[in-house]
């Protein structure tokens, strides 16, 4: 007995010891932290007290050519420009996927006004390469904060690396053994994304059209279901959005098909339209408003011309802003 | 499951409860089922291996202890030597050997049908594979030397080859020191509860606060040491050594914590390393159970120092060569043991040809100096991923000119591969040479670290600390806490000895 009591006291004095830590670290050093780490969530704070409507994206939303672009403006902006009943406020940041948002969203508070979210739905973010890729660790860590639970406690959890860290070889591994075994719908050597590069169109590697040929199978080739984790993420925040009374808009951001039906064929053109057409039926037939742009913005508008990416010229950015402000119209 | 990760906070207070909660003669089989899901955890494949060597020496140490003549003991020995150390070298050296060889090359090209030894060589080294083989073959020569008597309880073996507070790391145990233990008749009390946890709580603070943030910030310098300038290369030789003591130290203290929360004494594997006057005095402090198996089980056999003085010299540079191949298959570690194994034996010249008396405090103090210079130099080769990379960071550090043939000519020799950043710099070297960047509170673990361990100096933490009074052991044990929660290293890394 005389033990336990030891034990419940010194229980109690490091729950005290916690407590204080918690103040201090929350004068101190979390703001570093969250500058270095999570920086997405000082945006969706203000954002949440600002804004009636949240415009969750990655980099697509505010990227912009400089010096070329005469109207800089973001998607968002040009979306909240032309509607005045809403006010809305955009969650971006470079490299994040649905997973972060996901998490965004789950702290959103009952007593919230947001009536209203708009969500990227970005094809790439579909995919292995991005699934896998090297800033995965990093985004796993950084949702860590995204929760309420008090600050040191979530610093805590980063330190004890508890989130999904896998070790950088092992990622690579996970995405070269996808792309050697993971089946595609066609006849060999279209069957798998690594047997489909070896197809020489454009010669031998050190040809750019060759290299950039393979970006666009390894990161638009593959087939969707329910298991793709990112499906998951979508689908748990078609069911946040219930719950929380909010409206959901989807928009299925733009690919280069030109350059995709150039680059490689048409195979794979129609492979990317078939899973965005399954991605847009699924969510439709859920109640979510989708704005679907996929195929809507030509060759000239994309910004990136040695990666496939989902960045635009203004115009491009523009023909999205006026499908969604027509969307919201109807 | 790392000791510092979620799944072992959790797995830990669920086992330590079980572990009081049920009678004793069932306590070692919770435990058995504990050590393989813990092992399993990382990947349930490297069971197999575990079970294997727990299979081969359980045999072979029963039969060693049947057989009448020494014959029979000698072959029933070597079959158990072969056997565990060829597990090691076929997962932990052989891509070593054959790397990029063409006859390997060759002979993979016409026997298409060799695809799943790549395969499995392609899963890496099992976790803790020398550590156990180590503590294993030891087990067997104790045996054969009649210095332990053979288990024969196979369950009771297998427990004994994988008790989870060691397994993957150590400290290597003897059969004689842990073997009862585990297994002796423990009653719960505050002192073991409170020991125990004051380790893991101080080894929790150097290897999550220390180590893991020192990781980060250095890693980009071994990794290309020409885009960082001289004092960066410098400064990240020196937080390396810290990490490295940081990261096992730590480890090390989390284990010996835990298995003292269920009544068993692991021996301390570490004394303040840094604090050590010579090389020799360095491997009484550093990595202990290391240097007394190969004291026991290599040097000794070898002859020891009851041989020809010339033989005896052989002898130490065996130990620290091999020393330095246990830790990986690689030229580097080669040459951080043969550093080691050379000075060594500078050392002991001088003292006996010299009448000095090394004692004083001003040869005390060139003696900490030297060691600590030599103990550095020896740790760019340990951490540098070949010796083309240790030259450049040799070259950086000391302001020599980068000889680009020399660089590429040992890059040749130990076929490493080529680094495309180095490559661009060997022909355009950074107009403005990177530094290192580290936010100024992390000085802050690193002076409590200092203070700790200049007042512990041969000491251990729990002994230490059990001897302030109530209130600076409770602000002692409040800053680690704190550290720990809010400037643990947050980014994924794996601990770095378990590789060996």
């Amino acid at each position: 007995m005389k033990m336990a009591q030891k034990i419940a006291l010194r229980i109690g004095l490091i729950g005290v010891i916690i407590v204080a830590s918690n103040f201090i670290y929350k004068f101190t050093t979390y703001e570093s932290d969250l500058s270095a780490d999570a920086n997405i969530l000082r945006k969706f704070e203000h954002a949440l007290e600002q804004g009636d409507a949240l415009y969750f994206s990655s980099s697509p939303n505010a990227t912009y050519a400089d010096g070329i672009d005469t109207d800089t403006r973001s998607i968002s902006q040009m979306v909240n420009d032309s509607i005045s009943s809403l006010n809305i406020m955009s969650v971006d940041t470079g490299a994040i996927h649905a997973g972060v948002f996901k998490k965004l969203i789950e702290m959103i508070p009952a007593e919230s006004d947001i009536k209203h979210i708009f969500v990227h739905l970005n094809y790439r973010s579909f995919g292995v390469g991005w699934q896998q890729s090297e800033l995965e660790n990093a985004i796993q860590k950084e949702m860590v904060f995204y929760n309420n639970r008090p600050a040191i406690v979530n610093r805590f959890l980063q330190g004890l690396n508890a989130y999904e860290a896998i070790d950088p070889k092992e990622r690579k591994r996970l995405m070269l053994a996808s792309w050697a075994n993971e089946p595609l719908p066609f006849d060999p050597p279209r069957n798998t994304v690594e047997s489909w590069c070896a197809v020489e169109k454009w010669g031998d590697w050190t040809n750019p059209k060759r290299q950039l040929a393979d970006h666009y199978i390894k990161n638009f080739a593959f087939t969707l279901d329910e298991t793709n984790p990112r499906v998951a993420d979508y689908d748990d925040i078609v069911t946040l959005c219930e719950a929380k009374g909010i409206s959901l808009t989807y928009i299925i951001l733009p690919e280069n098909l030109e350059e995709a039906a150039d680059l490689v064929d048409h195979d794979l053109v129609n492979l990317m339209v078939d899973n965005k057409n399954w991605l847009k039926d699924r969510y439709l037939s859920k109640g979510v408003q989708v704005v679907d742009v996929f195929d809507q913005v030509a060759d000239e508008y994309f910004l990136e011309r040695h990666f496939p990416s989902e960045h635009y010229f203004e115009n491009g950015r523009r023909i999205i802003a006026s499908e969604i402000i027509k969307s919201l119209k109807h | 499951m790392l000791f510092d990760s979620l799944p072992f906070i959790l797995f830990l207070p669920i086992i330590l409860v079980m572990f009081w909660a049920i009678p004793h003669k069932y306590r070692w089989m919770l435990l058995l089922v504990a050590s393989y899901f813990f092992y399993g955890s990382w990947r349930a494949e490297f069971l197999i291996l575990i079970v294997y060597s727990t299979c081969v020496d359980y045999l072979a140490a029963i039969q060693i202890d049947k057989a009448k003549d020494l014959l029979k003991k000698r072959i029933w020995l070597s079959l158990s030597l072969l056997s565990n150390f060829g597990v090691l070298f076929i997962f932990k050296y052989f891509n070593f050997f054959i790397g990029e060889r063409w006859f390997f090359k060759e002979f993979e090209a016409a026997h298409p049908k060799i695809e799943w030894m790549a395969n499995i060589l392609d899963y890496g080294i099992p976790v803790g594979i020398s550590f156990y083989t180590f503590q294993t073959v030891g087990y067997t020569i104790d045996v054969y030397r009649g210095t332990a008597k053979p288990e024969r309880n196979l369950g009771k073996f297998a427990l004994f080859v994988s008790y989870f507070p060691q397994l993957v790391a150590g400290p290597i145990e003897r059969f004689s020191n842990l073997h009862h233990q585990i297994f002796a008749k423990r009653q719960l009390n505050y002192e073991l509860i409170q020991n125990g946890f004051r380790l893991i709580l101080y080894g929790l603070f150097i290897k999550m606060v220390i180590a893991d943030n020192i990781a980060p910030l250095i890693d980009p310098v071994f990794d290309n040491p020409l885009s960082y300038d001289q004092s960066s290369n410098i400064y990240a030789l020196l937080l390396f050594s810290l990490q490295i003591y940081a990261d096992f130290h730590g480890y090390s203290l989390i284990a010996i914590g835990v298995a003292k929360l269920m009544g068993v004494n692991l021996m301390d594997n570490f004394r303040t390393p840094y604090f050590a006057f010579s090389i020799k005095d360095f491997w009484s402090r550093w990595h202990r159970s290391l240097s007394n198996w190969f004291r026991d089980y290599l040097y000794i056999p070898l002859g020891g120092n009851k041989v020809s003085y010339f033989r005896w010299m052989i002898n130490i540079m065996i130990v620290f060569v091999v020393s330095g191949v246990w830790h990986g298959a690689n030229f580097t570690f080669i040459v951080w043991g043969g550093i080691h194994g050379v000075m060594y034996l500078a050392e002991q010249l001088v003292s006996r040809s010299t009448s000095v008396n090394w004692s004083s405090p001003f040869f005390k103090v060139v003696g900490w100096l030297k060691t600590f210079f030599i103990i550095n130099l020896a740790w760019l080769f340990f951490r540098s991923d070949n010796l083309a990379k240790a030259y450049l960071s040799l070259c950086k550090m000391f302001g020599f000119e980068v000889d680009a043939n020399r660089y590429h000519s040992v890059v040749a020799l130990e076929h490493s591969k080529l680094h495309d950043g180095i490559e661009a710099q060997l022909i355009q070297p950074l107009a403005q040479a990177n530094q290192l960047d580290a936010k100024w509170y992390f000085i802050l673990p690193l002076l409590l670290l200092i203070v700790i361990d200049l007042v512990i100096q041969q000491k251990r933490f729990d002994a230490v600390i059990g001897q302030a009074n109530f209130g600076v052991r409770w602000l002692v044990y409040a800053c680690l806490i704190y550290f720990i929660m809010a400037m643990s290293g947050a980014n994924f890394y794996q601990f770095i000895y378990f590789q060996f």
